[in-house]
């Protein structure tokens, strides 16, 4: 079932609650002062944008927005989510997702009833290291989450239908098996694609990311996300690497824009994501080609977006 | 305690210490590395004929002390590959395998030639034989081969177990591949020191280890040594039986201190202790054992030439075969000079690229390990290697100089790169990069890897990433290691056009 058809249904049964849920969250804020809100008419947003405080804060924000946490974990499932652990950088240099905001997740799928809730990526640097030093191990355990390191055993083989270049590969059997999947990725310069968010953070669920780099890097990113899109996409941009980036940025190449952004629409996050870092999402091959394949929309003017300043 | 008793439990916790030295993680690696290869003596030797005078390096004149004193106590209870023998031979006796030892005469030819040939090799610049015999380095490499695939392979099974109860405490970051040229080396080693000591006890040390040699001229003359006492000896024979040395012969009741181990196991044998160990008597015959003085005064004078003429000149490696040495090691040349091969420092790298050489850089690197970009990448924020190297062969360095120590330098060949051949986009050598000496150039809907070579640090991240094969993007060896310049940042690219106004951009 497509992700179009499953957001008609959502969208026609929820309408009352979107309302009341709409006009509650105008209200929302953490510190006491006035948050604003706008958006474009009722029913759940396409895309939820919220800046101006801390990663829990911006989190709770969006997520009312989308009607909660229980739009995405129902009791007894169990939730992947999956961050960018990709390198062994301490949280204030921004190269990995902001702990406090995988916590955040964690925590709140717990309370919505989850069974299990599992973290884990595919680190480009040595895994113990990044999981440890990026403050996400400690940060999701305590939050009740299972770290959870990368072994080559547990990545099954599988085809993925309609890809062009991507068309098998070996992915980590959470991704096949969990109930649901949150994507957290971070926003970040890139050297090799200009720019990094929740297309390219799914690169860490694969065994074998170098093939993507020697067979069409942009075209196997677009690739990957026919075989399982994300529930839920979360870009972190608490810290956002303008320049220099993905891993060696200096302070002054970091800008504190204290956003985030959540979309059930993979390449409609890397668009706003785009938006957010000052370029257009057009510029963006993969996020280009995913368009174009109509594996998600970028085209924000066609989208229902609500925008949340706390 | 009993001296067999407390020779036994300290060799035991010695070897295990070195199983932890190898085998532990970073951490421990890092903290036992000092006090446990401090007294090993072919590191501490070199470190001591290089750096002369040394004190860091004092552990090898410390054994020299000890055993004029005491005999070879570090065969005993310092030297892994004795213990290691040692243990093999508990078992053998434990087991019944072959518990009873007898007198062998000493192979005096065999020793003294391995002795000689490895005095000389290294006087005329070769460290070939002492990578080959030093029993640090024959241990290190036993263990590198072996021990650390069986806890690979431990680390495997117990990760099994825990994710029963969905839980994974254990990463396995680098997996272990095997190497050929590493088992070449390390099995007959193992082959042959597992028979000796099952068949002959302490056969390798007395016959063909050179720091065995050399200990044994020393111990000859040492205050306190295993003496019988002949009113009290019944030639019983049962001291003979218990020698893994080898060196206890009832019918003259006499004892080769040269080949004497120190495991005192002869002292409970004997049913009416005649044996002790105690002071040198004025009066007591070595006749069956003496070397002859000439030979003493040429060891003596030798082994002072070594010390202080400081003989290793050394032959530069030929410009074709230069390999990438550690940061630390300063170019390849010193490092050849000065590396003992104890692989120490391949079993501790964390991303394992120190590895075995194989034939890649000529027969006298075969035993030296090298970078080897294939196996992995020198991580920028690693300096472990020079922290343990037991010789100084890998000096270390402080992570903020070795983050600009240059190893190598980056080549990127064109005509093999995707990016600038077929103009598809690639980047793995960019993403790695920690000091930006690769960059991207940006045109059109390519960005195309360039290189900075005077800011690299040859850590060869990007060759490891580079999907072609060979490799676009490789580094090249610098002969001698120089400090790089400082990384490069960009400023904001160019495709950050609209500046942040507060507002939502959409």
């Amino acid at each position: 079932m497509s992700d179009c058809q499953k957001m008609k249904r959502r969208t026609f049964l929820k309408k009352g609650l979107a309302l009341g849920v709409t006009a509650g969250g105008a209200l929302l804020s953490w510190d006491g002062s006035e948050a604003t809100a706008s958006d474009d008419g009722p029913g759940v947003p396409d895309l939820v944008a919220v800046k101006n405080a801390e990663p829990d804060p911006l989190l709770e924000a969006a997520l009312s927005a989308l009607g909660g946490i229980a739009q995405f974990v129902k009791p007894g499932q169990t939730v992947l989510v999956k961050p960018n652990i990709g390198w062994n950088r301490s949280p204030e240099t921004g190269a990995n997702t902001n702990p406090a905001l995988v916590a955040g997740i964690v925590r709140r799928c717990v309370l919505a009833g989850a069974k299990k809730v599992y973290v884990f990526d595919n680190s480009c640097g040595p895994g113990d290291k990044c999981y440890r030093n990026s403050g996400i191990h400690g940060a999701a355990r305590s939050a009740g989450a299972v770290m959870v390191p990368c072994y080559r055993k547990d990545f099954v083989e599988v085809r993925i239908p309609g890809a062009k270049i991507l068309k098998k590969t070996a992915v980590h059997r959470l991704v096949m098996d969990s109930d649901v999947f949150i994507n957290v990725p971070v926003l970040k310069h890139h050297m090799s694609t200009h720019l990094t968010v929740a297309m390219k953070n799914l690169m860490g669920v694969v065994w074998d990311r170098g093939w993507y780099h020697g067979n069409g890097l942009d075209q196997c990113i677009a690739d990957f996300c026919r075989l399982r899109k994300p529930n839920l996409n979360i870009v972190d941009a608490y810290r956002v690497t303008m320049a220099n980036g993905p891993q060696y940025a200096r302070k002054e190449d970091i800008a504190l824009k204290r956003t985030l952004l959540a979309a059930r629409d993979i390449v409609t996050a890397d668009a706003a994501a785009a938006r957010i870092f000052g370029t257009d999402p057009e510029r963006i091959e993969y996020i280009r080609l995913a368009h174009l394949q109509q594996i998600g929309n970028m085209d924000l003017s066609e989208l229902k977006i609500r925008k949340i300043t706390l | 305690m009993r001296l067999w008793t407390l020779r036994a439990w300290v060799s035991a916790a010695v070897l295990l210490l070195f199983g932890f030295l190898y085998l532990g993680g970073e951490k421990l690696s890092g903290s036992l590395s000092g006090p446990l290869m401090f007294f090993q003596f072919v590191p501490s030797l070199l470190r001591q004929v290089f750096s002369f005078p040394a004190l860091s390096a004092m552990g090898v004149i410390l054994v020299l002390l000890l055993t004029l004193l005491f005999g070879r106590i570090y065969c005993a209870v310092l030297c892994p590959l004795g213990i290691l023998q040692d243990a093999l031979i508990f078992l053998s006796r434990r087991f019944h395998i072959l518990p009873v030892h007898r007198h062998v005469p000493e192979l005096s030819t065999i020793r003294n030639a391995f002795f000689w040939v490895t005095f000389l090799s290294l006087s005329f610049g070769s460290p070939f034989f002492l990578n080959l015999l030093d029993p640090v380095a024959i241990f290190g490499k036993i263990t590198v081969c072996f021990m650390e695939p069986a806890l690979y392979g431990a680390k495997k099974l117990l990760i099994v177990f825990f994710a029963l109860f969905d839980t994974y405490p254990i990463h396995l970051s680098y997996p272990w591949k095997p190497s050929v040229p590493l088992v070449a080396l390390a099995l007959p080693f193992l082959l042959a020191i597992t028979i000796f000591s099952l068949l002959a006890g302490r056969l390798y040390c007395n016959s063909v280890c050179p720091v065995g040699t050399l200990l044994g001229f020393i111990s000859r003359f040492s205050l306190f040594r295993i003496e019988v006492d002949r009113e009290k000896c019944i030639a019983c024979g049962r001291c003979e039986e218990r020698c893994r040395a080898g060196c206890m012969a009832v019918p003259e009741r006499a004892v080769d201190h040269s080949r004497c181990t120190a495991c005192f196991d002869c002292l409970p044998a004997c049913p009416v202790s005649a044996v002790r160990f105690g002071m040198k008597r004025p009066k007591a015959k070595r006749r069956a054992f003496s070397i002859s003085r000439r030979k003493l005064v040429g060891a003596a004078a030798g082994g002072g030439l070594l010390l202080f003429t400081r003989p290793f000149a050394g032959r530069a490696a030929p410009e074709k075969s230069v390999p990438v040495t550690p940061p630390g090691s300063k170019g390849p040349d010193r490092f050849r000079r000065m590396c003992t091969a104890c692989y120490l420092c391949v079993a501790s790298c964390p991303t394992k690229v120190i590895g075995p050489a194989g034939f890649a850089f000529g027969i006298e690197a075969f035993l030296q390990p090298v970078m080897d970009f294939n196996r992995g990448y020198c991580d920028y924020e690693c300096n472990l290697c020079g922290r343990v190297c037991p010789s100084g062969a890998i000096a270390p360095l402080p992570l903020e100089k070795k983050k600009r120590t240059q190893i190598g330098r980056v080549a990127l060949d064109k005509k093999l790169c995707i990016t600038h051949a077929k103009k598809q986009n690639c980047g793995a050598c960019m993403e790695v990069c920690p000091t930006h000496a690769v960059y991207s150039v940006i045109e059109g809907k390519i960005l195309y890897p360039e290189t900075r070579p005077d800011i690299c640090t040859g850590c060869g991240a990007c060759q490891h990433v580079c999907p072609t094969h060979p490799e676009s993007i490789v580094v090249t060896a610098g002969r001698r290691h120089m400090e790089s310049k400082p990384p490069v940042y960009e400023k904001a690219p160019a495709i950050a056009e609209k500046p942040d106004d507060g507002e939502f951009p959409f």
